[in-house]
């Protein structure tokens, strides 16, 4: 035998050593047939009704694009661009590892399916992105327009600033002049280009007779533009051009960071319909079967459903039986028999044989895909709306303090110029840019560290909502436990030979692929040491039930023992008599008993679950949760759970918990696809693992802190400042300098103090 | 001091060049990715020391 390293062959040697050498046949033998349905499930994507969905066609060649899940390192990238050698009609591989995405070119020939099977089989999760044209050319064209027109607004800017410079540093007579007028020509650019969103701004929003933080900036600029070229001409002193352009630079600047951590992130997670099949058999008009996409079908169309598809639509049954899981809906996974004639829902998976059905709705107007449309969430940008509103205040007070100087000052003093002045130096200081980009800043740096710990953000703004959280609820299923199956307790009958029954229920379950009939073949063939081989016995498999067989005369069947209703118990039966039974449970992860002792000291910690009772009270005597635990819980029983408890937080699956997501303040998933999880969520963790939980409500709270130091001292600077101004202490250069300045400030302390702060743990760790 | 007269021409040409330059860079997609770049430039040394170009090389 060949190895591919010393590791391997010293553990092969080990097993076979351990008698255990069937290991490796169970294993290869289900490798081979993972790898055989995975190929089948991405051929799919080959269908041309299906292609069109994710090519997009450039010039010469189509874009595809693949979301590509667990990239850590170069080495990544590498082997991903290498895809163009292995695949046909690929040309070329571009990571983008800001956004885990895969842009390839391809032809229109190129096999789908055959990229997907070679990423699966690199060891990294991949999904096609299904391609948006219209929004996604539109964001890009935004984005682009954006950054030019800052970077330009930048440079004219800073020319500005060193002309003015020179004239501040003593040039004089013809240099001043000749400086003074290529400022001018200069702030013709920031005047018409730059600035022109402000005025669009300001414009629709007086035609909406609303409040816009604009209003402030169109005037300033445009009030200031106009004084400076005024006393151009007439040899005045009084010119501004330079703070008139680093006032436009940076609330550009401010704006782009802001529009910048909304712009990540942009996996265009509205398309597509995870929970429907990608390609369904439906009989054509000539009554063959055809493959198509579920957009197609209509009310009356004949589908058929294959084991392990979920249906594309709801419908009457048309076949004599059919076995659904409808845990979609009911939130309870085991099997419902369906007669013919009766009512199925699209989003159900079959779990039996291959079954027909005639829809009664097409996919749209199918039962959960109502149920998603209801549970799409309400985005509030609280963070940036309270800014706003403070903004809206003391902009408010600074136009009326303005209002007073320049009356003051022009009536009252005789002195026009003099009152311009202030009134400019007023609005300048007081302009509400460092807390503009402060604010946008710090969520963008709160969205970088979430990254880091493999989390995205829907609405980054959410993670305010993290600092009030009191109740944290758990999914138990796949959130504290494991998703698969695990055995937690085997007993037999005593008047019976455990060996015998040992290899009976081997050698039953050999032909089932149900993760707990594999779960027992291995429990049986690593007590027995070896897989029995029982001849004359017949197998049959009931899909969704379980697997029945006749021996020596003798009927015996494995199947869920429905006696027992605390626990997932199945038992082996001998013509009706209990042989042996086996109990299930989820094996409890071993992170979570960490994260909850961590989460216990803060917050009152909740599991919410549809398993039985029992089994949710285990996992939660073992975590020690200081919370309630529900047990049995619909999916809309989870709902009002969270109704009834205040600042909640809920961690859960995207699929069948999407409900309790919804209704909760915050949500995480944690698994699922991501399409679908933000339909419902604010944050989708990347990996299953939940130990990044404490650390997002720290970084929440590290951000508030920072913010609403933030506004103290916007506020301080504010009053002095304009105090300073009214006074006259301030001109307007000393304001375009010392507003940039306090930018600086609080810019620089968001970056800083913006941080995942250490657990306790980590801290333990590190010292 | 008419030379300071030339070198703020000068100085303004260059800001142009650079201006125009970034346009340039922006419209051909240089900024659209920051991050994966850094990574790929330590890939092209594994590309380079395969054996046979090794050999060449000494």
């Amino acid at each position: 035998m060949d190895f591919c390293c010393d590791g391997c062959k010293h553990v092969y040697h080990f097993i076979q050593s351990c008698d255990l050498g069937a290991y490796y046949r169970l294993k290869e033998k289900s490798k081979r047939v993972e790898e055989q349905k995975a190929r089948e499930f991405f051929e799919d994507f080959d269908h041309p009704d299906l292609k069109k969905k994710y090519l997009k066609k450039l010039e010469n060649y189509f874009e595809l694009r693949v979301f590509v899940e667990g990239i850590h390192c170069s080495a990544c990238i590498w082997i991903l661009e290498k895809l163009p050698e292995l695949v046909e009609n690929c040309y070329s591989a571009k990571l983008n590892m800001s956004d885990n995405c895969l842009r390839m070119l391809v032809s229109e020939e190129v096999k789908i399916s055959d990229i997907l099977f070679y990423i699966q089989n690199f060891g990294y999760k991949a999904q096609a992105l299904k391609t948006d044209e219209k929004t996604e050319e539109k964001l890009k064209h935004l984005r682009k327009s954006y950054l030019i027109k800052l970077g330009i607004t930048a440079a004219l800017t800073g020319n500005i600033m060193l002309m003015t410079t020179s004239v501040y540093g003593g040039a004089i007579d013809n240099f001043k002049d000749q400086f003074h007028w290529i400022s001018f020509f200069l702030s013709l650019g920031i005047v018409f280009y730059s600035a022109n969103d402000f005025y669009k701004n300001s414009i629709r929003a007086f035609k909406q007779k609303s409040f816009s933080v604009d209003y402030s900036l169109s005037i300033a600029i445009v009030l200031g533009f106009l004084i400076s070229t005024y006393n151009l001409v007439t040899d005045g002193e009084y010119i501004y051009y330079d703070s008139i352009a680093s006032l436009c630079f940076l609330i550009l600047a401010s704006r782009y960071f802001l529009s910048y951590s909304k712009w990540q992130n942009q996996l265009n997670p509205e398309s597509g319909h995870p929970l429907l099949p990608r390609l369904v058999f439906s009989k054509n008009s000539e009554a063959q079967w055809v493959k198509t996409v579920p957009e197609k079908l209509e009310v009356n169309s004949i589908i058929k459903i294959e084991e392990g598809q979920r249906l594309p639509a709801d419908g009457k049954l048309l076949s004599s039986k059919a076995y659904l899981d409808e845990s979609i809906l009911t939130g309870e996974s085991e099997s419902i028999e369906k007669n013919k004639d009766q009512e199925v829902w699209a989003g159900t998976l079959n779990l039996g044989n291959t079954f027909e059905y005639i829809a009664s709705s097409n996919s749209e107007n199918s039962k959960i895909f109502n149920i998603l449309k209801e549970s799409k969430i309400n985005s509030s940008d609280s963070y940036v709306e309270t800014a706003q509103s403070y903004a809206k205040v003391l902009s408010i007070v600074s136009h009326l303090m303005a209002a007073v100087a320049l009356v003051y000052g022009g009536v009252f003093m005789n002195n026009w110029h003099w009152g311009f002045g202030i009134a400019l130096a007023i609005l300048i200081i007081s302009c509400p840019c460092a807390f503009a980009i402060a604010t946008p800043l710090s969520l963008q740096r709160a969205n970088q560290k979430l990254k880091k710990l493999g989390v995205l953000a829907r609405n980054i703004e959410a993670i305010e909502k993290l600092t009030s959280v009191k109740n944290i609820f758990f999914d138990k299923t796949g959130t504290l436990t494991e998703d698969s199956f695990s055995i937690s307790s085997f007993e037999w009958n005593q008047n019976y030979d455990e060996k015998e029954i040992l290899s009976l229920a081997s050698q039953m379950e050999s032909i089932s692929g149900h993760p707990i009939a594999k779960a027992i073949r291995l429990q049986c063939i690593s007590s027995l040491k070896q897989a029995p081989v029982l001849k004359e016995m017949k197998i049959l498999e009931i899909p969704g039930l379980g697997v029945c067989a006749k021996y020596l005369g003798d009927n015996y069947e494995i199947k869920r023992n429905t006696e027992v209703k605390e626990t997932n118990t199945v038992s082996l039966y001998k013509n009706k008599e209990i042989l042996a039974s086996w109990t299930f449970s989820n094996q409890i992860k071993n992170q979570s008993h960490l994260l909850i002792e961590e989460l216990n000291a803060n917050y009152k910690v909740h599991i919410l679950s549809g398993d039985h009772k029992k089994e949710v009270i285990r996992v939660a005597n073992a975590l020690k949760i200081n919370g309630s635990s529900f047990a049995q819980q619909k999916p809309e029983d989870k709902e009002s759970v969270i109704g009834r408890h205040n600042n909640t937080l809920m961690i859960g699956d995207g699929v069948n918990d999407t409900l309790a997501l919804k209704k909760a303040d915050v949500a995480i998933a944690t698994q699922g696809s991501i399409e679908l999880a933000f339909r419902s969520s604010h944050f989708y963790l990347k990996s299953t693992d939940i130990e990044s939980v404490p650390k997002i409500l720290g970084l929440a709270k590290a951000l508030k802190k920072n913010i609403d130091s933030n506004y103290l001292f916007s506020i301080c600077f504010n009053i002095i400042g304009i105090t300073l101004a009214f006074g006259g202490y301030i001109t307007p250069l000393a304001a375009a300098i010392l507003m940039p300045i306090s930018s600086l400030i609080l810019s620089l302390k968001s970056f800083y103090k913006v941080q995942i702060p250490q657990t306790a743990r980590e801290g333990i760790w590190k010292s | 001091m008419e030379i300071i007269s030339l070198m703020v021409a000068i100085a303004m040409m260059l800001a142009l060049f650079f201006v125009i330059a970034f346009v340039w860079a922006s419209l051909n997609g240089q900024w659209d990715d920051l991050e994966t770049p850094a990574h790929r430039i330590l890939l092209e040394d594994i590309e380079n020391s395969n054996p046979s170009k090794k050999g060449e090389n000494t």
